[in-house]
């Protein structure tokens, strides 16, 4: 990307903005518009500081470490306005979601309403390659039979089904990082 | 490589509470149209500029180390390789007429501009207000016309994204060979030398052609709209045509805001030109003699402040000639 290849700037855009643009959502109480502007700052931001990016970190955490400090700029710009605590903002919840082997062991139930558990079951699809985030929002929000998934991807259903079944198993175990005591396993089948 | 059929999915196996929570929680949002636009456009900008940035910083240290082995002329070299780096944010447009205020913003900061001769960049955004027009030269040469309550980003020379409101471009063939690409939330205009307006309105955009074709691109399938043509495309709704006129009433804000013509100097046939392209009509002699003998006349003064029409109206009789209207034609005769 910064030997200025085009396909590689779309490709970085189309992958990072969404995510970023959803991480900032869900700490401006879903405002649209302002998830929007912060989103971009911190994409501009990031690309301007791209050469320093040396790969200790996931490119995502790096990219949120921009997004943060754009969320406390807005917030200072705003003070009072859509100030959302997040449970994914805790540290140690955000160190499991960004490492994916982090530690916590109270119920789900207990400590997340629905929609701080729905942002951080996204923020979990977000981690995931995109293409298990895909085929697990086309098989289960979507309801895609695995044959329509597979002429999708232009897949044989048995590879599909294969994607699938690493789709979940990467789902499960980043999720299972972050809430341990959260049963993901189907009912009536005993836990492994 | 082994594959493990996942038994969780399999049929009968009771809950699967790892696709109700995926469900539950739902499809991620995505940012809209508009935002992912012009998010796409700064950071862009903000890429482009880290490239020629690392270009420059590349070509300085080969340079170093060349001065370093050759240790001759090299300052002199130094200074003009640096003069010669492009801006980060080149000037594509200029701003030919004004009609009042409006808002030009770059890099987060806004200003109001009322006159005509300012230099846009890309990354520029124009927004112009409830009783603003403008008019705009890209670098390639194609005229652009904002309409009234209009957002604009000029993300390249070549390349526009219309965020609302209307923009009239004609890309005349004979002067320019640059195309303009206009993208919007609900889908894409290319083109190649016409005349059209692209009018994007909530999710509903509407294309008018006046003269030549436009290629419409959209949710992956591709419509071709020809001169005399409207096509409107929604959201979840079939594309719609309807042939149109290509003078009048519908065309008329254009000319409010038409880019001044040079008359100092200018052939009648280049005035006439103008003219009929300003007002959407096609230009006819009376007889095929009289096409001949305009060629000659070389026009001088000013039309500044005068519409098209108006401007017909002044010139034509000074050099002996009238003209009457039949419909889209303009027909020139000789004067009595």
């Amino acid at each position: 990307m910064l030997a200025g290849d085009e396909s590689a700037f779309e490709s970085f855009f189309d992958a990072a903005y969404p995510v970023l643009y959803r991480f900032a959502l869900v700490r401006l109480g879903f405002n649209r518009d302002a998830a929007g502007d912060v989103a971009q700052a911190a994409i501009c931001k990031a690309i301007g500081k791209l050469r320093t990016f040396r790969g200790e970190a996931a490119l995502l955490t790096w990219l949120c470490t921009f997004c943060r400090h754009e969320l406390y700029a807005f917030h200072r710009r705003n003070p009072g306005r859509f100030e959302v605590e997040l449970a994914e903002d805790d540290r140690e919840i955000r160190a499991a979601l960004e490492s994916l082997c982090g530690s916590m062991s109270e119920d789900l139930d207990t400590w997340l309403d629905h929609r701080t558990a729905a942002s951080v079951v996204q923020r979990v699809l977000d981690h995931l390659p995109p293409r298990y985030a895909e085929v697990l929002e086309w098989k289960y929000i979507d309801d895609l039979p695995v044959q329509d998934i597979a002429a999708r991807l232009g897949l044989r259903l048995k590879a599909a089904e294969s994607l699938l079944t690493r789709a979940r198993r990467a789902f499960r175990d980043a999720f299972h990082a972050i809430a341990p005591a959260w049963p993901l396993e189907t009912d009536g089948r005993s836990k492994p | 490589m082994t594959h493990t059929h996942d038994s969780e999915q399999s049929p009968g196996a009771g809950v699967d509470r790892l696709g109700q929570l995926v469900k539950l929680a739902g499809r991620r949002p995505v940012p809209d149209a508009a935002q992912m636009l012009h998010a796409r456009a700064a950071a862009r900008l903000e890429w482009t500029r880290v490239v020629e940035r690392r270009s420059w910083r590349m070509s300085f240290w080969l340079t170093a180390a060349a001065i370093a082995v050759a240790a001759l002329g090299t300052i002199a070299w130094l200074a003009q390789r640096h003069s010669s780096i492009p801006a980060a944010h080149p000037e594509i447009a200029t701003l030919e007429a004004v009609t009042g205020p409006l808002i030009v913003t770059a890099g987060g900061v806004s200003r109001s501009v009322t006159v005509a001769g300012v230099q846009l960049r890309a990354g520029d955004r124009i927004e112009t207000g409830a009783d603003t027009r403008t008019a705009l030269r890209m670098l390639g040469g194609v005229s652009v016309r904002l309409d009234h309550r209009t957002s604009v980003i000029l993300a390249s020379e070549s390349q526009l994204m219309l965020q609302h409101g209307a923009a009239y471009v004609d890309a005349d063939s004979a002067a320019s060979g640059a195309a303009l690409h206009i993208a919007t939330s609900v889908g894409e205009v290319r083109h190649t030398g016409t005349q059209f307006e692209v009018r994007l309105d909530g999710e509903v955009l509407q294309v008018r052609v006046r003269e030549g074709s436009v290629a419409v691109e959209a949710s992956g399938e591709r419509w071709t709209s020809r001169a005399g043509e409207l096509l409107v495309l929604a959201r979840g709704h079939a594309p719609e045509r309807r042939s149109i006129p290509t003078s009048g009433p519908l065309w008329s804000w254009v000319s409010d805001v038409a880019p001044p013509f040079t008359l100092e100097g200018a052939t009648v046939p280049a005035f006439l030109r103008w003219v009929t392209r300003e007002q959407g009509w096609t230009l006819e002699f009376s007889d095929a003699s009289l096409r001949g003998r305009v060629d000659r006349i070389v026009l001088h003064g000013s039309i500044a402040g005068l519409t098209a029409e108006e401007a017909l109206a002044a010139v034509l009789p000074t050099c002996g000639l009238t003209s009457r209207r039949e419909s889209d034609r303009l027909i020139i005769s000789a004067g009595q």
